[in-house]
């Protein structure tokens, strides 16, 4: 009955933003006001009905309603509370939904948090949003139903995916939609933008708010999935090149080249063209990457065919591309350059366009890499594989240019070649940097590295980071001492500055974390009762596999006492689980971490029979942490970015004054 | 997006035809893919010293049959274990990187490198990254920079002329 219900407030939902297209389209084309507000009540309408349709099915979830084919499918009896709340996005349909609601809840707060200055682009913004969100609502209901019902209803449900069980799973996937749907209203305010035909200040305002809002959630979501991969799948990684990841890592990187594109419109008014293409397009590959993981058509060309929702997100995507290319083309013309005489030069406004030029490239690397393998079967027909190797024979290049860029782009300033203290900073900061260079290497322990090419590229690498560090914070310095440290006044107009260098300092602590990958260490040991095997200045002893119950896993424990340079540190237990609803047998990775390394520990085999006996996979891995600590100052600072206060907007000042 | 696929298991005829190739070159007994249990507890791979290198080296450059995104290195997936004991036979036999990469490419072809082979149409993933890398400051020294000075043509608006436009179109909408 209930589920009924919701299938029928999501049909609502589809006809309410089908209005509300029409009507904002109308709105736009007779200028009419009152119709644009039956447009943003259309969608306020869709969020509302939306989202009693998701309590809905929350509520099915937890009144193990099986009658319900998605419940049915994703859940179980035996599914602890914490799970059944997160068994909504644990499966195709009820992610698809989640996104939708996501799109629905932005969509809505972007219609009713506008600028004055933005009013008269609201109509096209209001009907870019809701066209998207009507495909979204129509695929919902014909190609990925969460309401679909399976009579007779069965007594207990398959289960969830067991490696979804897992907290991260509660936090990562929202996080992640989160950034992927706020993205989409920077793209529709930049087809407002051609469709008006020019970029007022508000506008900019408005669509770095939003853009720095999307960045901070995708940051967060996708060390959040790293994080969920590291402690759930047991191969001693955060990132594996896989096609899901680097679906989410292409958005980041356009968002990003964004965020710099942004800033140089809002300081000399040039690129505005460029970041209406960024916008477009960060949003286009969020939409690209669920399209690409969802059909199934990465894994072979041929299992395109066999997912109905593939050739439906396939024939939307290119509707889209190519409705704004039609826009951009009859309209970009018109979006011009305000003033004539910002000209470029070697400046900052150039240092940014070759950060821009960098993150783009990677994106196109990562891009041509997960799409190789289709486009070769499809030419050649020949199978190939694209992993991990191809992506790390360019990315760390990538990395090295924009440590470097993110250092001398820091110093520059705009529109002049000159560097305020520019040689002495960047001598000074490499004297500075060695000493900090030294300590990373010591207490990281990098001359551990047998490869001479390894050791010299972290050398080089972590010294490279250190100098950009000091170099980011001497211009800091710098600045505060030319207001006389006065910090109050500083912080109350500088919180785009500080939050960006807050937010650059994280991406050097986390490239300075991804260079511990060049010095793993890994050894696996098969271990009778009572004996002892020696890791990396670890001793760890091995007493015997103990079976426990654990919510609805079944643990199969494999307790090692931990003794480090003669004193005992404590047990770690890495353990095999078993669910009720699967065969398989998961890792339970056993973790301990130090500032410098951690040590990961998963229980690969053990002897059935009595438990005497077991094999363990031990691993070191340099530095892992400081790549979570460096994507928690990242989001902290596109936080505190996002805070920055409204500095002159002369386009407003205009329509307060005339209203 | 959402990382509802496990990291195992891409489409089934892969499988099989791994399964059909593993009992007709090696003789090794494979099973259907899944089950765990075993009855010999797990090899110790090589870590050390020059053969436990070459183990590394190679056999971080095959991947896991059964996964996305791993080695066979970094799998413990039943095909992977089968694959690193005829790399670490192979290894142990004297045969160098090129020569057990060559014979894992014949049985499996190319799939089965992490990495496609720089040779034929695979140059062209190759080359497609690093042509961008070279002709993108060109390209951008000829979009953007070249316009030193960007000339006050009859489109160009200023600021001011924009927001009367726009207020213009306000007074249009409160009708």
């Amino acid at each position: 009955m209930l589920a009924d219900l919701g299938f029928y407030l999501l049909l609502l939902c589809l006809v309410s933003t089908c209005y509300g297209v029409v009507a904002a389209v109308l709105a736009a084309l007779w200028r009419h006001r009152r119709l644009y507000r039956s447009s943003r009540l259309a969608l306020t309408a869709s969020c509302t009905m939306a989202s009693v349709a998701a309590l809905m099915l929350w509520y099915l979830f937890f009144n193990r309603d099986y009658s319900v084919a998605y419940i049915f499918k994703t859940s179980s009896n035996d599914l602890p509370q914490i799970y059944t709340l997160t068994a909504f996005w644990s499966s195709l349909e009820g992610s698809h939904f989640l996104w939708t609601l996501l799109l629905c809840i932005y969509g809505t707060i972007a219609l009713w948090t506008y600028s004055k200055d933005n009013e008269h682009i609201m109509p096209y913004v209001s009907a870019s949003i809701q066209a998207v969100l009507g495909w979204m609502f129509y695929l919902l209901l014909s190609h990925s139903d969460p309401f679909l019902r399976l009579f007779p209803a069965r007594p207990d449900g398959q289960g969830m995916n067991t490696l979804l069980q897992n907290p991260y799973m509660a936090i990562h996937p929202p996080t992640l939609f989160t950034g992927y749907t706020a993205l989409a209203i920077p793209a529709a305010y930049s087809v407002a933008a051609l469709c008006y035909g020019d970029i007022t200040e508000g506008w900019l305002k408005t669509t770095r708010r939003w853009t720095l809002y999307a960045w901070c959630a995708l940051t967060a979501g996708i060390i959040l999935g790293g994080h969920w991969a590291y402690v759930e799948l047991g191969w001693s990684g955060y990132w594996a090149w896989d096609p899901v990841e680097n679906s989410s890592f292409i958005p980041w990187l356009f968002c990003t080249s964004l965020l710099h594109s942004l800033v140089v419109q809002d300081k000399l008014g040039h690129l505005k063209r460029l970041t209406i293409i960024l916008a477009f397009l960060a949003f286009f590959f969020s939409f690209f990457g669920t399209f690409i993981t969802r059909s199934g058509v990465i894994s072979s060309v041929h299992s395109f065919a066999e997912s109905p929702i593939g050739p439906n997100y396939l024939a939307f995507l290119a509707a889209m591309l190519l409705a704004v290319a039609v826009i951009y083309g009859f309209r970009a013309p018109s979006i011009l350059p305000p003033e004539a005489d910002k000209a470029w030069g070697v400046s900052k406004e150039s240092a940014l366009v070759i950060t821009q030029f960098l993150l783009l490239t990677l994106a196109a690397i990562v891009c041509v890499g997960t799409l190789y393998p289709i486009v070769s079967e499809a030419i050649t027909g020949e199978r190939t594989t694209v992993q991990a190797p191809y992506f790390n024979a360019f990315a760390p290049w990538i990395g090295l240019g924009l440590v470097v860029a993110i250092a001398l782009g820091n110093l520059m300033r705009y529109q002049t070649n000159k560097m305020p203290g520019g040689p002495r900073l960047m001598i000074g900061a490499a004297v500075v940097a060695l000493p900090l260079t030294a300590v990373l290497v010591i207490g990281g322990d990098v001359m551990s590295t047998k490869k001479p090419f390894n050791l010299a590229a972290q050398v080089v690498g972590l010294f490279l980071c250190a100098w950009s560090t000091v170099s980011l914070t001497g211009d800091l310095v710098q600045r505060l001492r030319d207001i006389r440290f006065k910090l109050g006044l500083f912080l109350s107009r500088n919180l785009a500055y500080v939050g960006g260098y807050i937010a650059h300092i994280g991406l050097l602590i986390a490239i300075a974390g991804f260079l511990g990958n060049y010095r793993g260490l890994q050894k696996i040991a098969t271990l009778n009762s009572g004996e002892t095997v020696d890791f990396y200045g670890y001793q760890l002893r091995f007493d015997e596999i103990k079976e426990l119950q654990k919510d609805n896993a079944t643990l199969y424990q494999g307790a090692l006492e931990v003794t480090r340079a003669g004193a005992p540190i404590g047990a770690i237990t890495p353990a095999r689980s078993r669910y009720p609803t699967s065969t398989n047998l998961n890792h339970e990775v056993a973790l301990m971490s130090t500032f410098w390394h951690d040590l990961y520990v998963t229980l690969s085999d053990f002897d059935r029979e009595n438990g005497r006996k077991a094999t363990f996979e031990l691993h070191i891995n340099p530095t892992v942490r400081f790549v979570w600590i460096a994507a928690f100052v990242m989001v902290i600072g596109g936080i505190i970015a996002m805070f920055d206060r409204y500095r002159g907007n002369k386009s407003r000042d205009a329509i307060r004054a005339a209203l | 997006m959402l990382k509802t696929m496990t990291r195992h298991g891409p489409t089934l005829n892969i499988i099989k035809l791994l399964v059909l190739n593993l009992l007709l070159t090696t003789a090794l007994v494979a099973g259907e893919s899944g089950p765990v249990d075993e009855d010999a507890l797990k090899k110790a791979w090589p870590s050390d010293g020059p053969i436990g290198e070459l183990f590394h080296d190679v056999a971080g450059s095959l991947r896991c049959p059964t996964c996305t995104g791993l080695s066979v290195l970094e799998s413990d997936a039943r095909f992977s274990q089968q694959i690193k004991e005829i790399v670490l036979e192979q290894v142990e036999a004297g045969k160098n990187r090129e020569q057990i990469l060559q014979y894992f490419t014949e049985r499996y072809g190319p799939w089965i490198l992490r990495s496609p082979p720089p040779r034929g149409f695979n140059v062209l993933a190759w080359l497609l990254p690093l042509t961008i890398l070279l002709l993108g400051p060109p390209a951008v020294w000829f979009f953007v920079w070249r316009k030193r000075r960007v000339m006050n043509t009859l489109g160009v608006r200023s600021a001011d002329d924009i927001i009367k436009e726009m207020q213009g179109r306000l007074k249009e909408m409160q009708g």
